[in-house]
């Protein structure tokens, strides 16, 4: 037993558990404690992302158990603060919560309602988003990749429905997985492409290629598109049913409310998409390696979701639970962690200056001559100079 | 319980693939793909989610449990012509299956697998 506490209760598990503790906490007290909760997420996240170091070891998992547990106390906190926040939107009570908690645990949701200020539900509404798309929806892909256990892969749909798109998890395995880094992968971001051309043309893209993918399916099997058969319809059915809660709890302000979280975790979770493979190209039907994504070590990141920073590993064996993802310290690094990254990405120029190098650099390092025409179409279509002036695009011209 | 959740049988199953006559155990719940690698057969693959569709093989005898709906990624002919997805089939029996691209049984003692290095 004491082996098994040692191998298993890292400082890791253990801050992660007292973390989901403390969220639980603040989500749940709501009011003033949104506030903190924004900041958390949002200051001290990243702060800690930049001075905590990396992490580039790879222990050996040997017992499923607690980290397993640690990925399945996501999907339960998840529907929970998606709950208490409706709760505090609206006003009757819904599900009786309100005299459940206190009768059972003396919190007096009623009157913390009764000070909620409409700032603190705004911020608590970017908290709600930003902890749906950076625990629910990483909880969310991790599962769906999960294809031995149904369990596993239909909690993960439940938790992409969470920002709209349990479609997500048809593109991104029969999509995005073998169409990465090339034309055909609307989540590949472009070179010269900012983060607000990305995003609304990665998450239509992606909805469109998933239907495709799914209309594909389904015609293979002789089924009807226009059925329950069909996985985008269930998707779609899963985010109402969330949208249904909120309405109950607060009605039409409750229904718009959870849209506007929902959209806006979305565009969080592309956020991501958007610096995993910037810039990246592959040539069709060649081996997606380590090399085709942008790998980060940063401790905090890895911590917090579920090492899929470690998306070289990732990419490379996709079946792999997040345990056993490897830090693969030779794969094209991330100049930050993500926690950091997605800030900077939303100052184009900055986030330019400081990834052009390391595109210019992928391209002399870990691109394959195959896949020299490609990085000059890119270049040459990036309309920007660091990409078409430079002397490297030449560099790929002359080979 | 378990067998019921993960779908495998209870004893290994002996898979043979044609036309190499690759001989190999799977142990239960474990797909074809990931018992052939851990053993260092280089069974022809790359996704290992079920996407790519380069793991395909033609199930000749034996019944598999599949993890995914091949349907995603294998075409209507392939699927009526008896493919399977190795990377995403669990044997139930004793497997034959046909994979002309499987072609060297690789030694034992070749040390780590290449899959398993980062490139």
């Amino acid at each position: 037993m004491l082996a098994f506490a040692k191998s298993t209760v890292t400082p890791r598990a253990l801050s992660l558990s007292a973390l989901a503790v403390s969220f639980v906490i603040m989500m749940t007290l709501g009011g003033q404690f949104y506030y903190l909760a924004a900041l958390v997420i949002s200051g001290i996240f990243s702060l800690l992302d930049i001075f905590g170091g990396q992490d580039t070891e790879n222990p050996e998992v040997k017992s499923w158990l607690y980290p397993n547990l640690q990925a399945y106390q996501i999907p339960p906190a998840m529907l929970w603060f998606g709950l208490t926040y409706a709760w505090y939107l609206g006003h009757g009570d819904l599900f009786g919560l309100g005299a459940f908690m206190k009768a059972h645990t003396g919190l007096d949701m009623f009157a913390i309602r009764a000070h909620t200020t409409t700032p603190e539900l705004i911020v608590g509404a970017y908290c709600l988003g930003t902890i749906w798309a950076g625990f629910g929806t990483t909880i969310g892909h991790e599962l769906t990749h999960r294809t031995w256990s149904k369990t596993a892969m239909i909690t993960g749909r439940w938790m992409l429905a969470l920002t709209t798109d349990a479609s997500f998890a048809i593109e991104h395995v029969y999509g995005h997985h073998v169409t990465l880094g090339t034309p055909a992968d609307p989540a590949t971001a472009r070179r010269g492409e900012t983060i607000y051309h990305f995003i609304p043309r990665s998450t239509f893209g992606q909805i469109i290629s998933a239907w495709h993918i799914e209309a594909n399916r389904l015609a293979r099997k002789g089924q009807s598109v226009w059925s329950w058969h069909n996985r985008m319809f269930t998707g779609w059915a899963m985010t109402l049913v969330y949208a249904g809660i909120f309405y109950l709890a607060a009605g039409w302000l409750g229904f718009f409310t959870f849209f506007a979280v929902s959209w806006f975790g979305k565009c969080y979770l592309e956020a991501i998409n958007y610096i995993e493979h910037y810039g990246m190209v592959r040539v069709p039907g060649h081996e997606v390696q380590p090399r085709h994504s942008w790998n980060c070590n940063q401790r905090i990141s890895s911590w917090l979701l579920f090492n899929l920073p470690r998306h070289s590993h990732h990419h490379a064996m996709g079946d792999k639970p997040y345990w056993d993802l490897q830090s693969y310290p030779d794969a094209p690094m991330m100049p930050h962690g993500y926690l950091t990254m997605i800030y900077i990405a939303l100052i184009p120029p900055i986030f330019f200056k400081m990834v052009h190098p390391r595109v210019l650099d992928w391209d002399r390092r870990y691109a394959i001559p195959d896949e020299y025409p490609l990085i000059a179409e890119a270049n040459r279509r990036s309309n920007h100079p660091d990409f078409t002036g430079g002397s490297y695009s030449n560099y790929a011209a002359a080979e | 319980m378990l067998n019921k959740l993960f779908g495998g049988g209870s004893k290994p199953a002996t898979v043979t693939v044609l036309p190499s006559n690759t001989s190999f155990t799977v142990d239960p719940k474990k797909t074809i793909l990931l018992a052939a690698l851990d053993q260092n057969i280089k069974y022809p693959h790359y996704c290992r989610v079920g996407s790519c569709s380069t793991c395909k093989t033609k199930l000749i005898s034996g019944q598999v449990r599949e993890l995914t709906d091949k349907s995603y990624t294998l075409s209507a002919e392939d699927i009526a012509a008896g493919y399977i997805l190795a990377c995403q089939s669990v044997p139930k029996t004793d497997l034959v299956l046909e994979n002309p691209r499987l072609r060297v049984r690789v030694k034992e003692d070749q040390g780590a697998l290449p899959p398993e290095t980062p490139a």
